[in-house]
């Protein structure tokens, strides 16, 4: 078909030039559509990040006297959460994969360039159906992101913002399933001579594995939103307990994707800083091929263990979810090992991408432990659904996803523009941030003991809930400010110093092509003995100028 | 490109499964789980139920689907019969059997809505109601796109687009009409046979 | 003179308050108990594994950092079958351990006695509570609710006594949740839930609802108190239901406006009069924000035969009307808001 014309041929006469707006708009560039996913998804960080401020901002005393209308409050929670995750998160790790796999497995773009931008341009206009809600009667979607039935029923929460965010995210459905299709087809049919699967970087390998748990879940959580969406506008049944319906099995449905969604969210960065340790520790990655197995393993058993957020719901065999939930712990438990044992005996180098990876992996390992407490299913009953699982949540998808996000802004901006970040700016924006979290995040785990429910706008039968919250809310103001010298530094290192081919003296493909890389990606490709190739090429080239030495000498 | 270099992969070897063909692959399992989540929800609600189908609905007749089942069945037999005869470079027999299909398949979708048509009862009677209508609707806007996609098919059939070692499009399509003719087996026997 | 050990018990200060508050809270119920224990194990498994790690990621961090102008490349070490196989079976053998734990902490919270000290049926609105011990021996329905959707009611629970308690929902889901029980169960439409509670000392224990069910979610407490079983009989033999005194009669007239409160489930007065012996009209006002009407029927609770019922309205200000038949002075009479059916008053007829 027509897939084949679609591929860029390296021969091809330079086009005539166009503004950078045309441009990037009719691009089929997988470079080009990366940094749009990455800008995009950026953008959608401030907007959730200022929806958290205002979530914050409200909780600071008890009696939530910022916003008088509850309704209003639930919006905004809501509103963050499917800005975080579904508009930023996601999509920011499919902008890197996008920009990142096909450089690593030495391929001149992606397996379908123009369903490649499609599946872009499908999450602003997702993201234009969510968020016009607030233009919609009764406003936005406002049941939190889970949008649990009854409560989202035609009956309970009659205004059209419900629908619109039930429409934006099947968008962003179709936009991940064509991007899952891209990457795999990208990474089975498209590797260069000598890239065997056992030599992939393990950023490829965790977009493989993420992009087959998207392929496979996600259209379980498809077909619950469809069916939602009947039963609110054409008189479906399939929620509605009075004639039938079965509120749970909307759990069900939702979770069995929304589980996975979380490997799809921290695999990929499990792949970067998997990146990042060996480089800047300057040895290979300890154990590659159980740290893959056990990328698979997490994948598998992510599938088994949907039923964990629902064990205070009474209507799950709760016996079989704890256990498998406790499993997981075992491949999570094997990759912090290798991580360490790299670390272990090298040469260590704090450089900015490397500080966030030790953010990484000291925060994430706080959300793994108190993970531990919420997969027992008795424990959950005392701290579901209260301020110690958003602690959990956000010690996963922040001091996991996020640091994981920024440390991969400092690693492959080099890559990206050419040029070289700040470093000074880079260290003052990690402790920021650093410290911002866990004074924003850590008084979570407290609060939750003492019985906060998450979701509630006000407070004022239980005053002392309020110090807590205060640290909390000052916490989050941290991190709100430290997104300005990110941003500063993004801007001011247009014009740093030239980063040329390989600033790290890193091991895979991406960096052996000059920096920012040609449109056809690579003008050579040096032999692939092992997954890192350009380490072992630099090692040659060292090893024959010594001999060179040696010889004049 | 020439048909040499369609045989061989980007890594310079052999190819196992064209880059297509791959797509189509993993685009039907993703089908797949989409069903997958209609058909739990289906036996979710009948465990659920007392009675199945809930007192005031009688138990779908299965004779009038079984002669469209058959009539689906038989597409998928002919569509088959049109990608081995483009396998031999005979493009013509293509073209026929593409176009039986094609017509097969309209049949189908002209019974489905006669089908619609007899029962008494719609998608807001309850969740017998919503779940037929869903698992059916939803097949039947696959037919639809099956047969869309068949269409064009046909269309670049007739225009002399396919050769023997250039027809992953034929191949992708008749992958994709047998899934959807496996969807209404398991279907047919859910809703109509099953009691 | 010594600041090793100063910074010893410097950081031993530090530490030890937020070890303690890391203990699981002092739980009120039999069943909280086994729950806190199981948390109290974890905890320390967690922070065993949590210091093991730690050290490790810092020592390496510290003792493998690059000396300046060494270029030198260390150890190509690619992988350890021996390490990698014990630290994947070491994991697991902790998660089967801490399943057995679970297992049997689940196994004795959720099993079912043979006889009970009483059922309760506590059912969730929008957005409070009722709780339904059955009928007393002097007949009366032992129905705890508190009118117009105002205060948080009390459940009442025997001390030292295992109680069931049904969980129903007809409407959203809600989330029974007392923190100083350690537990909490959701309140499913369509679904049986119920656990049992043994509170062990006398109080009066905080609760509110724990699953996002609409807008005054964040209002929808209640409270557990827990007596004597004297006091508990007592209370129970004597009950009376709850309703609002409504002296204010000279108000009576043959044309009643009753009124919302502006964005919450609540009536502005939780008393309505009117004239009795000659149909009435009945206005609602609605003071916007949410959609209610009034519903009005006979007797004291929301069961009885229904005399009139008003369309329900949404926006601010909005009216709807409806016409009853000719009430009696002196019976009793009830209306509510069929949206939020706690939502509700005392009609008298004068």
């Amino acid at each position: 078909m027509t897939s084949v014309a679609a591929r860029p041929a390296a021969a091809s006469p330079a086009p005539k030039r166009k503004s950078w707006v045309v441009d990037y708009l009719t691009t089929t560039d997988h470079k080009k559509i990366g940094v749009m996913y990455l800008i995009f998804a950026f953008f959608a960080f401030l907007v959730g990040g200022l929806l958290a401020l205002g979530v914050r901002a409200q909780l600071a005393d008890a009696g939530g006297s910022m916003i008088k209308d509850p309704d209003t409050y639930n919006q905004m929670f809501t509103m963050h959460a499917t800005a975080m995750l579904f508009f930023f998160i996601i999509p920011i790790w499919a902008g890197w994969g996008n920009y990142i796999v096909p450089l690593q497995i030495g391929a001149l773009d992606m397996a379908y360039p123009r369903i490649n931008a499609l599946s872009f341009w499908l999450l602003p206009a997702g993201f234009l159906a969510v968020f016009g809600g607030y233009f919609a009667r009764g406003g936005p979607a406002q049941a939190g992101w889970t949008e649990y039935p009854p409560l989202t029923s035609q009956r309970f929460m009659p205004g059209t913002g419900t629908d619109l965010w039930i429409l934006g995210i099947l968008l962003v459905g179709i936009s991940s399933t064509l991007g899952a299709i891209n990457f795999l087809v990208t990474i089975f049919k498209m590797r260069a001579p000598g890239m065997t699967m056992w030599r992939m970087p393990i950023f490829t390998w965790n977009i493989l594995v993420t992009s087959i748990l998207t392929l496979l879940a996600l259209p379980v959580l498809t077909s619950a939103l469809i069916m939602l969406f009947i039963d609110r506008n054409y008189g479906g049944s399939f929620f509605d307990p009075g004639v039938g319906g079965d509120a749970i099995m909307y759990q069900n449905l939702f979770w069995f994707y929304s589980h996975p969604a979380v490997y799809i969210m921290i695999l990929p960065a499990f792949g970067l800083i998997s990146e990042v340790i060996p480089v800047f520790s300057r040895k290979p990655l300890f154990g590659y091929k159980a740290f893959v197995l056990a990328t698979a393993g997490i994948g598998a058993l992510g599938f088994s263990v949907w039923a964990h957020h629902m064990f205070a719901t009474g209507q799950v065999l709760l016996p079989f979810f704890a256990l498998m939930t406790s499993f997981i712990a075992v491949p999570t438990g094997v990759k912090f090992f290798n991580w360490i044992a790299t670390l272990w005996q090298g040469k260590i180098t704090f450089e900015t991408p490397m500080l966030w990876a030790f953010g990484f992996l000291t925060m994430f390992l706080i959300g793994g432990i108190n993970g531990m407490f919420s997969a027992q299913p008795p424990i959950d009953y005392a701290i579901h659904d209260t301020y110690w699982i958003v602690a959990h949540i956000h010690y996963v998808l922040f001091g996991g996803s996020v640091f994981g996000v920024y440390a991969s802004f400092y690693f492959w901006y080099p890559k990206v523009t050419g040029r070289m970040m700040d470093e000074r700016i880079g260290k003052f924006h990690f402790w920021l941030t650093f410290v911002g979290f866990n004074v924003a995040f850590f008084p979570m785990h407290m609060l939750g003991m003492e019985g906060m429910p998450r979701r509630i706008s006000s407070y004022s039968a239980n005053p002392e809930w309020e110090f807590w919250n205060q640290v909390s809310t000052f916490g989050a103001f941290l991190i709100g400010i430290s997104v300005f010298p990110f941003l500063y530094n993004l801007w001011k290192s247009r014009r740093g110093p030239v980063a040329g081919n390989d600033p790290w003296r890193a091991n895979s493909l991406e960096w052996w092509t000059s920096s920012p890389p040609p449109v056809h990606n690579f003008d050579s490709i040096p032999p692939i003995r092992s997954e890192r190739p350009v380490m072992d090429n630099r090692l040659e080239r060292e090893a024959e100028a010594a001999l060179a030495k040696g010889g004049a000498a | 490109m020439s048909a040499a270099t369609e045989e061989l992969d980007h890594a310079g070897r052999p190819e196992g499964m064209s880059m297509p063909l791959l797509g189509m692959v993993l685009f039907i399992a993703s089908e797949i789980m989409f069903f997958g989540g209609l058909f739990a929800m289906y036996f979710n609600l009948r465990a659920d139920a007392d009675h199945w189908p809930p007192e005031g609905i009688e138990h779908l007749h299965a004779t009038v689907p079984a002669i469209f089942t058959v009539v689906l069945v038989l597409s998928s037999l002919t569509m088959h019969l049109g990608v081995m005869a483009i396998r031999r470079g005979n493009v013509k027999a293509l073209t026929r059997w593409v176009a039986i299909t094609l017509i097969l398949g309209v049949i189908f979708l002209a019974g489905q809505i006669y089908d619609y048509s007899t029962l008494d009862f719609t998608i807001r009677d309850g969740v017998f109601g919503s779940s037929f209508y869903t698992l059916t609707g939803f097949h039947g806007a696959h037919v639809f796109g099956g047969a869309v996609y068949l269409f064009i098919v046909l269309i670049r059939s007739l225009s002399g687009q396919f050769s023997a070692s250039h027809h992953a499009a034929v191949e992708g399509a008749s992958m994709y009409w047998h899934f959807v003719d496996v969807v209404w087996i398991a279907l047919f026997f859910t809703l109509y046979v099953l009691k | 003179m010594r600041p090793v050990g100063r910074h010893k018990r410097l950081i031993a200060a530090a530490v030890a308050p937020l070890l303690l508050s890391a203990c699981a809270r002092e739980p009120m119920t039999v069943q909280g108990e086994k729950i806190a224990t199981l948390y109290n194990i974890v905890l320390v498994i967690a922070l065993l594994i949590g210091a093991g790690v730690y050290a490790m990621i810092l020592l390496s961090a510290i003792r493998y950092r690059k000396k300046p102008g060494d270029d030198t490349l260390p150890p190509q070490t690619h992988g350890n079958t021996t390490f990698e196989v014990v630290w994947t079976l070491v994991p697991t053998v902790i998660a089967l351990g801490l399943f057995g734990m679970s297992f049997a902490a689940i196994r004795a919270i959720d099993q079912p006695k043979d006889s009970y000290a009483a059922v309760i049926e506590v059912k969730g609105y929008q957005w409070s509570w009722t709780f339904d011990y059955g009928t007393n021996a002097n007949g009366v329905r032992v129905l705890v609710q508190t009118p117009n959707n105002r205060e948080a009611p009390q459940m009442m629970v025997p001390v030292g006594e295992t109680v069931h308690v049904e969980e129903r929902t007809d409407n959203v889901l809600h989330s029974f949740f007392v923190p100083d029980f350690l537990f909490k169960r959701d309140l499913v439409p369509g679904k049986a839930n119920g656990f049992d509670l043994t509170v062990t000392s006398p109080g009066i224990y905080e609760g509110q609802c724990a699953e996002l069910c609409g807008t005054e979610h964040a209002l929808m407490t209640f409270t557990v108190k827990a007596v004597g079983r004297a006091e508990f009989d007592k209370w129970f033999n004597e009950f009376v239901p709850p309703r609002p005194k409504c002296e204010d009669t000279a108000k009576a007239a043959t044309e009643v406006t009753i009124r919302s409160i502006e964005a919450r489930a609540e009536f502005t007065d939780p008393c309505a009069y009117g004239k009795a012996g000659a149909p009435l009209t009945i206005n609602f006002v609605n003071g916007g924000g949410m959609p209610h009407n009034v519903v009005l029927v006979e007797g004291i609770d929301n069961n009885g035969s229904q005399l009139a019922s008003t369309p329900v309205v949404n926006g601010s200000s909005e009216k709807s009307t409806a016409q009853t038949p000719a009430l009696e002075a002196g019976k009793e009479y009830t209306f509510f808001c069929v949206v939020h059916p706690l939502m509700a008053g005392k009609f008298v007829a004068v």
